[in-house]
Protein backbone atom coordinates (compact mmCIF):
# COMPACT_ATOMS: atom_id res chain seq x y z
CA UNK A 1 0.00 0.00 0.00
CA UNK A 2 1.51 3.20 -0.69
CA UNK A 3 1.33 5.83 1.71
CA UNK A 4 -0.67 8.94 1.25
CA UNK A 5 1.05 12.40 2.00
CA UNK A 6 -2.55 14.39 1.54
CA UNK A 7 -2.87 15.65 4.75
CA UNK A 8 0.75 15.83 6.29
CA UNK A 9 2.77 18.83 7.51
CA UNK A 10 5.11 19.00 4.30
CA UNK A 11 2.27 18.95 1.90
CA UNK A 12 0.48 21.48 3.69
CA UNK A 13 3.84 23.90 3.40
CA UNK A 14 4.19 22.99 -0.07
CA UNK A 15 0.90 24.11 -0.90
CA UNK A 16 1.65 27.75 1.31
CA UNK A 17 4.25 28.50 -1.14
CA UNK A 18 2.89 27.70 -3.89
CA UNK A 19 -0.07 29.50 -2.52
CA UNK A 20 2.00 32.13 -1.82
CA UNK A 21 4.07 32.29 -4.94
CA UNK A 22 0.76 32.84 -7.26
CA UNK A 23 -0.62 35.85 -5.18
CA UNK A 24 2.87 37.62 -5.58
CA UNK A 25 2.86 36.80 -9.36
CA UNK A 26 -0.64 38.24 -9.79
CA UNK A 27 0.05 41.04 -7.68
CA UNK A 28 2.93 42.08 -10.26
CA UNK A 29 0.83 41.34 -13.04
CA UNK A 30 -1.64 43.95 -11.94
CA UNK A 31 1.35 46.47 -10.60
CA UNK A 32 3.09 46.43 -14.30
CA UNK A 33 -0.20 46.34 -15.69
CA UNK A 34 -0.86 49.66 -13.66
CA UNK A 35 2.24 51.21 -14.02
CA UNK A 36 2.90 50.89 -18.34
CA UNK A 37 0.00 52.87 -18.83
CA UNK A 38 -2.96 51.17 -19.69
CA UNK A 39 -5.77 53.87 -19.64
CA UNK A 40 -3.59 56.64 -20.53
CA UNK A 41 -1.31 57.66 -23.60
CA UNK A 42 2.25 58.66 -23.59
CA UNK A 43 3.11 62.23 -25.71
CA UNK A 44 4.76 62.47 -29.04
CA UNK A 45 4.88 65.56 -30.91
CA UNK A 46 3.67 66.16 -34.45
CA UNK A 47 2.55 69.23 -36.48
CA UNK A 48 2.05 69.25 -39.77
CA UNK A 49 1.61 72.16 -42.81
CA UNK A 50 0.40 71.91 -45.75
CA UNK A 51 0.70 74.34 -49.02
CA UNK A 52 -1.40 74.60 -51.41
CA UNK A 53 0.39 75.22 -54.72
CA UNK A 54 -2.82 75.18 -56.83
CA UNK A 55 -3.91 73.17 -59.98
CA UNK A 56 -0.97 71.62 -62.73
CA UNK A 57 -2.89 71.92 -66.39
CA UNK A 58 -1.93 70.24 -69.47
CA UNK A 59 -1.83 71.26 -72.55
CA UNK A 60 -2.07 70.03 -75.84
CA UNK A 61 -0.92 69.13 -79.25
CA UNK A 62 -2.99 70.19 -82.28
CA UNK A 63 -2.46 71.11 -85.65
CA UNK A 64 -4.86 72.21 -88.07
CA UNK A 65 -4.41 73.10 -92.08
CA UNK A 66 -6.23 75.33 -94.55
CA UNK A 67 -5.33 76.40 -97.92
CA UNK A 68 -4.83 80.19 -98.26
CA UNK A 69 -7.83 82.32 -99.61
CA UNK A 70 -7.82 82.45 -103.05
CA UNK A 71 -6.82 78.63 -103.58
CA UNK A 72 -8.91 77.03 -107.01
CA UNK A 73 -7.57 73.80 -107.95
CA UNK A 74 -7.92 75.16 -111.81
CA UNK A 75 -4.42 76.13 -110.89
CA UNK A 76 -2.77 72.98 -111.55
CA UNK A 77 -4.87 72.01 -114.39
CA UNK A 78 -3.65 71.43 -117.92
CA UNK A 79 -0.12 71.09 -116.50
CA UNK A 80 2.85 69.77 -119.32
CA UNK A 81 5.39 67.54 -118.47
CA UNK A 82 8.42 69.86 -116.22
CA UNK A 83 5.57 72.16 -115.27
CA UNK A 84 4.22 73.49 -111.83
CA UNK A 85 2.00 75.01 -109.99
CA UNK A 86 1.48 76.36 -106.74
CA UNK A 87 -0.38 77.95 -103.96
CA UNK A 88 -0.33 78.71 -100.44
CA UNK A 89 -1.36 76.72 -97.58
CA UNK A 90 -1.66 78.08 -93.77
CA UNK A 91 -0.96 75.78 -90.74
CA UNK A 92 -1.63 76.81 -87.36
CA UNK A 93 -0.80 75.40 -83.98
CA UNK A 94 -3.57 75.71 -81.98
CA UNK A 95 -1.67 73.77 -79.22
CA UNK A 96 0.56 74.81 -76.30
CA UNK A 97 3.86 72.41 -77.42
CA UNK A 98 6.10 73.66 -80.34
CA UNK A 99 5.67 70.98 -82.94
CA UNK A 100 8.05 70.23 -85.47
CA UNK A 101 6.69 69.41 -88.88
CA UNK A 102 6.60 66.94 -91.81
CA UNK A 103 4.72 66.78 -94.52
CA UNK A 104 3.85 63.38 -96.84
CA UNK A 105 1.80 63.62 -100.19
CA UNK A 106 0.29 60.41 -101.97
CA UNK A 107 -1.38 60.72 -105.12
CA UNK A 108 -3.69 58.63 -107.41
CA UNK A 109 -1.21 57.42 -110.18
CA UNK A 110 2.22 58.52 -111.09
CA UNK A 111 3.14 61.94 -112.95
CA UNK A 112 2.74 63.92 -110.12
CA UNK A 113 5.03 65.29 -107.79
CA UNK A 114 3.94 67.15 -104.69
CA UNK A 115 6.23 69.31 -103.61
CA UNK A 116 5.86 71.72 -99.70
CA UNK A 117 7.72 74.34 -97.88
CA UNK A 118 7.40 76.66 -95.55
CA UNK A 119 7.34 80.22 -96.18
CA UNK A 120 5.30 82.07 -99.23
CA UNK A 121 5.32 80.86 -102.66
CA UNK A 122 7.97 82.61 -104.57
CA UNK A 123 7.05 82.03 -107.92
CA UNK A 124 10.55 79.70 -108.63
CA UNK A 125 10.14 76.13 -108.14
CA UNK A 126 10.62 74.47 -105.19
CA UNK A 127 13.77 73.00 -104.44
CA UNK A 128 12.62 70.12 -101.84
CA UNK A 129 12.23 66.35 -102.50
CA UNK A 130 9.01 65.55 -103.71
CA UNK A 131 7.00 64.31 -100.62
CA UNK A 132 4.91 61.55 -102.64
CA UNK A 133 4.90 58.38 -100.72
CA UNK A 134 7.46 60.01 -98.26
CA UNK A 135 7.25 61.63 -94.68
CA UNK A 136 9.79 64.39 -95.47
CA UNK A 137 10.92 67.53 -93.19
CA UNK A 138 8.50 70.66 -93.91
CA UNK A 139 11.81 72.77 -94.83
CA UNK A 140 11.96 76.56 -94.36
CA UNK A 141 12.59 78.45 -98.02
CA UNK A 142 16.00 78.17 -97.37
CA UNK A 143 16.61 74.66 -96.56
CA UNK A 144 18.30 74.73 -93.96
CA UNK A 145 16.26 72.62 -91.50
CA UNK A 146 12.64 71.49 -90.22
CA UNK A 147 10.47 73.90 -89.42
CA UNK A 148 9.45 73.55 -85.59
CA UNK A 149 5.76 75.89 -85.07
CA UNK A 150 5.35 77.33 -81.84
CA UNK A 151 2.06 77.15 -80.07
CA UNK A 152 -0.65 79.40 -80.66
CA UNK A 153 1.38 80.80 -84.06
CA UNK A 154 0.70 80.22 -87.86
CA UNK A 155 2.64 79.47 -90.73
CA UNK A 156 2.23 80.21 -94.43
CA UNK A 157 3.86 77.66 -96.61
CA UNK A 158 3.78 76.92 -100.28
CA UNK A 159 2.77 73.53 -102.21
CA UNK A 160 3.57 72.89 -105.87
CA UNK A 161 2.35 70.48 -107.27
CA UNK A 162 5.13 69.22 -110.87
CA UNK A 163 3.32 67.47 -113.96
CA UNK A 164 6.72 64.89 -113.89
CA UNK A 165 8.27 63.53 -117.60
CA UNK A 166 6.57 60.46 -116.85
CA UNK A 167 3.23 62.32 -117.23
CA UNK A 168 0.63 61.39 -119.78
CA UNK A 169 -1.94 63.37 -121.75
CA UNK A 170 -5.28 64.06 -120.06
CA UNK A 171 -4.22 61.98 -116.63
CA UNK A 172 -6.05 63.09 -113.89
CA UNK A 173 -5.02 62.36 -109.91
CA UNK A 174 -6.46 63.79 -106.51
CA UNK A 175 -3.87 64.00 -103.99
CA UNK A 176 -3.88 63.69 -100.43
CA UNK A 177 -1.25 66.36 -98.19
CA UNK A 178 -0.52 65.46 -94.58
CA UNK A 179 1.23 67.78 -92.46
CA UNK A 180 2.39 66.25 -88.92
CA UNK A 181 3.49 68.09 -85.78
CA UNK A 182 5.58 66.39 -83.59
CA UNK A 183 6.02 68.55 -80.25
CA UNK A 184 9.86 69.33 -79.37
CA UNK A 185 11.10 69.04 -75.85
CA UNK A 186 10.73 72.80 -74.83
CA UNK B 1 -13.11 25.60 18.67
CA UNK B 2 -9.23 25.67 18.75
CA UNK B 3 -6.99 27.51 21.47
CA UNK B 4 -5.62 29.54 18.56
CA UNK B 5 -9.08 31.34 17.61
CA UNK B 6 -9.84 31.35 21.11
CA UNK B 7 -7.16 33.48 21.53
CA UNK B 8 -7.29 35.78 18.85
CA UNK B 9 -11.28 36.73 19.80
CA UNK B 10 -9.92 37.82 22.99
CA UNK B 11 -7.09 39.90 21.79
CA UNK B 12 -9.63 41.66 19.31
CA UNK B 13 -11.75 42.56 22.02
CA UNK B 14 -9.48 43.48 24.13
CA UNK B 15 -8.02 45.84 21.27
CA UNK B 16 -11.05 47.15 20.82
CA UNK B 17 -11.90 48.09 24.58
CA UNK B 18 -8.26 49.75 24.82
CA UNK B 19 -9.18 52.00 21.76
CA UNK B 20 -11.46 53.95 23.52
CA UNK B 21 -14.47 51.63 24.28
CA UNK B 22 -14.01 52.97 27.68
CA UNK B 23 -12.54 56.79 27.47
CA UNK B 24 -10.27 58.36 24.70
CA UNK B 25 -6.62 57.52 23.81
CA UNK B 26 -4.59 59.73 21.64
CA UNK B 27 -2.34 58.84 18.44
CA UNK B 28 -0.27 61.36 16.28
CA UNK B 29 0.49 61.59 13.28
CA UNK B 30 1.60 64.35 10.60
CA UNK B 31 1.95 64.74 6.68
CA UNK B 32 4.37 67.00 5.17
CA UNK B 33 4.14 68.08 1.46
CA UNK B 34 7.11 69.48 -0.83
CA UNK B 35 6.37 72.46 -2.26
CA UNK B 36 7.46 74.58 -5.13
CA UNK B 37 6.95 77.63 -6.63
CA UNK B 38 8.04 76.81 -10.09
CA UNK B 39 5.75 74.64 -12.41
CA UNK B 40 6.06 72.43 -14.95
CA UNK B 41 5.80 73.98 -18.35
CA UNK B 42 5.71 71.89 -21.66
CA UNK B 43 7.11 73.32 -24.53
CA UNK B 44 5.20 72.95 -28.09
CA UNK B 45 6.14 71.78 -31.63
CA UNK B 46 4.97 74.04 -34.25
CA UNK B 47 5.03 73.63 -38.32
CA UNK B 48 3.90 76.58 -40.21
CA UNK B 49 4.21 76.79 -43.95
CA UNK B 50 3.82 79.76 -45.88
CA UNK B 51 2.52 80.43 -49.46
CA UNK B 52 4.55 80.21 -52.14
CA UNK B 53 5.65 80.65 -55.54
CA UNK B 54 6.35 78.71 -58.85
CA UNK B 55 8.80 79.58 -60.83
CA UNK B 56 8.43 79.66 -63.84
CA UNK B 57 4.93 80.28 -64.08
CA UNK B 58 3.53 77.67 -66.55
CA UNK B 59 -0.62 77.58 -67.57
CA UNK B 60 -0.51 74.93 -70.04
CA UNK B 61 2.27 71.93 -69.27
CA UNK B 62 3.74 70.38 -71.81
CA UNK B 63 5.79 67.10 -72.04
CA UNK B 64 9.48 68.51 -71.38
CA UNK B 65 8.31 71.27 -68.60
CA UNK B 66 9.70 71.33 -65.15
CA UNK B 67 8.47 74.23 -62.55
CA UNK B 68 9.52 75.00 -59.30
CA UNK B 69 7.52 75.51 -56.33
CA UNK B 70 9.75 77.44 -53.64
CA UNK B 71 8.25 78.06 -49.95
CA UNK B 72 9.19 78.74 -46.25
CA UNK B 73 8.59 76.38 -43.54
CA UNK B 74 8.71 78.00 -40.16
CA UNK B 75 9.07 75.38 -37.27
CA UNK B 76 8.87 76.17 -33.86
CA UNK B 77 10.83 73.61 -31.36
CA UNK B 78 10.09 74.79 -27.48
CA UNK B 79 11.71 72.14 -24.88
CA UNK B 80 15.07 72.31 -23.26
CA UNK B 81 15.90 68.89 -24.80
CA UNK B 82 13.56 68.82 -28.14
CA UNK B 83 14.78 67.32 -31.30
CA UNK B 84 13.07 65.78 -34.28
CA UNK B 85 12.75 65.08 -37.97
CA UNK B 86 11.34 67.48 -40.76
CA UNK B 87 9.94 65.47 -43.87
CA UNK B 88 8.40 66.16 -46.89
CA UNK B 89 5.58 63.49 -47.56
CA UNK B 90 6.02 63.02 -51.62
CA UNK B 91 2.78 61.56 -52.25
CA UNK B 92 0.81 64.23 -50.66
CA UNK B 93 1.93 66.37 -54.00
CA UNK B 94 -0.85 65.27 -56.52
CA UNK B 95 -4.34 64.86 -54.56
CA UNK B 96 -6.08 63.91 -57.51
CA UNK B 97 -5.84 63.92 -61.43
CA UNK B 98 -8.39 64.75 -63.77
CA UNK B 99 -7.44 62.97 -67.33
CA UNK B 100 -9.48 64.36 -70.68
CA UNK B 101 -11.44 61.16 -72.00
CA UNK B 102 -10.50 57.69 -71.27
CA UNK B 103 -6.64 58.38 -70.51
CA UNK B 104 -5.65 56.58 -67.26
CA UNK B 105 -4.98 59.06 -64.63
CA UNK B 106 -2.12 56.52 -62.81
CA UNK B 107 -0.75 56.72 -66.34
CA UNK B 108 -0.18 60.44 -66.53
CA UNK B 109 0.71 60.52 -62.74
CA UNK B 110 4.03 58.93 -63.90
CA UNK B 111 4.73 61.10 -66.25
CA UNK B 112 5.49 63.53 -63.84
CA UNK B 113 8.51 62.93 -61.16
CA UNK B 114 9.28 64.76 -58.07
CA UNK B 115 12.05 66.52 -56.82
CA UNK B 116 12.50 67.93 -52.61
CA UNK B 117 15.25 70.52 -52.38
CA UNK B 118 16.06 71.36 -48.68
CA UNK B 119 19.42 73.10 -48.36
CA UNK B 120 20.18 73.08 -44.33
CA UNK B 121 23.11 76.15 -45.49
CA UNK B 122 20.23 78.34 -46.43
CA UNK B 123 17.94 77.79 -42.96
CA UNK B 124 18.13 80.18 -40.30
CA UNK B 125 18.01 78.17 -37.57
CA UNK B 126 18.36 79.15 -34.21
CA UNK B 127 21.81 79.56 -31.86
CA UNK B 128 23.14 76.35 -32.10
CA UNK B 129 20.65 74.25 -33.14
CA UNK B 130 21.60 72.07 -35.92
CA UNK B 131 19.44 70.83 -39.30
CA UNK B 132 21.35 67.99 -41.20
CA UNK B 133 19.80 65.34 -43.80
CA UNK B 134 18.21 62.07 -42.20
CA UNK B 135 17.28 60.00 -45.58
CA UNK B 136 15.24 60.54 -48.30
CA UNK B 137 13.15 63.71 -48.15
CA UNK B 138 13.66 64.15 -44.37
CA UNK B 139 15.75 66.28 -42.43
CA UNK B 140 16.63 66.47 -38.50
CA UNK B 141 16.58 68.89 -36.39
CA UNK B 142 17.88 69.58 -32.84
CA UNK B 143 17.61 72.43 -30.54
CA UNK B 144 14.92 75.11 -29.19
CA UNK B 145 14.22 78.01 -31.47
CA UNK B 146 12.60 79.35 -34.51
CA UNK B 147 13.67 77.55 -37.62
CA UNK B 148 12.94 79.49 -41.23
CA UNK B 149 13.71 76.83 -43.28
CA UNK B 150 13.58 77.79 -47.38
CA UNK B 151 12.26 74.31 -48.90
CA UNK B 152 11.71 73.54 -52.85
CA UNK B 153 9.40 70.97 -54.47
CA UNK B 154 10.12 70.85 -58.41
CA UNK B 155 8.00 69.29 -60.96
CA UNK B 156 9.03 67.89 -64.06
CA UNK B 157 6.86 66.45 -67.11
CA UNK B 158 9.25 64.47 -68.23
CA UNK B 159 9.49 64.47 -71.84
CA UNK B 160 9.61 61.04 -73.83
CA UNK B 161 9.40 60.44 -77.86
CA UNK B 162 7.04 57.99 -77.24
CA UNK B 163 3.11 58.29 -77.85
CA UNK B 164 1.79 61.07 -74.75
CA UNK B 165 -0.97 62.00 -76.01
CA UNK B 166 -2.87 60.97 -73.05
CA UNK B 167 -2.03 63.58 -70.68
CA UNK B 168 -3.20 66.18 -72.37
CA UNK B 169 -5.85 68.31 -71.10
CA UNK B 170 -5.36 66.70 -67.44
CA UNK B 171 -5.59 68.59 -64.33
CA UNK B 172 -3.46 67.68 -61.26
CA UNK B 173 -4.06 68.95 -57.80
CA UNK B 174 -1.40 70.52 -56.08
CA UNK B 175 -3.50 71.87 -53.42
CA UNK B 176 -2.50 69.55 -50.20
CA UNK B 177 1.63 69.31 -50.60
CA UNK B 178 2.13 68.21 -46.72
CA UNK B 179 5.36 68.67 -44.62
CA UNK B 180 5.56 67.01 -40.87
CA UNK B 181 7.47 67.57 -38.18
CA UNK B 182 7.87 64.67 -35.72
CA UNK B 183 9.45 64.82 -32.25
CA UNK B 184 12.23 62.07 -31.56
CA UNK B 185 13.19 61.23 -28.06
CA UNK B 186 16.06 63.35 -26.49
Amino acid sequence: MTPSHASTPHRRGRWRVRHLALTALGATALLTVALSGVGGSYALWQDSATVDAGTLTTGTAELAARWASGHSDAAWSNLLPGEWAQQEFTLDNTGSASLELTVAASTGSEGFEVRASAGECGGTPLSSDPANGARLPLMSPSGTGAVVLAGGTVLTGCLEVRAAATSTPAQEAEFTVQFDGQQVAP
Amino acid sequence: MNKFVKGSIAAAAATVLLLGGAGSLAYWNDTAGLHSTDKINAGKLELVAADGNWAPEIVKWVPGDASTYATTLTLTADGDHIAGDLAFDEASIIGSITAAGSADPATIRDQFEFTFDLDPAEADLPAGATLSPNGANTFSFDGAGTYTIPVEVTVAFLFDEGDQNDSMLATLDLSAITFTATQTAP
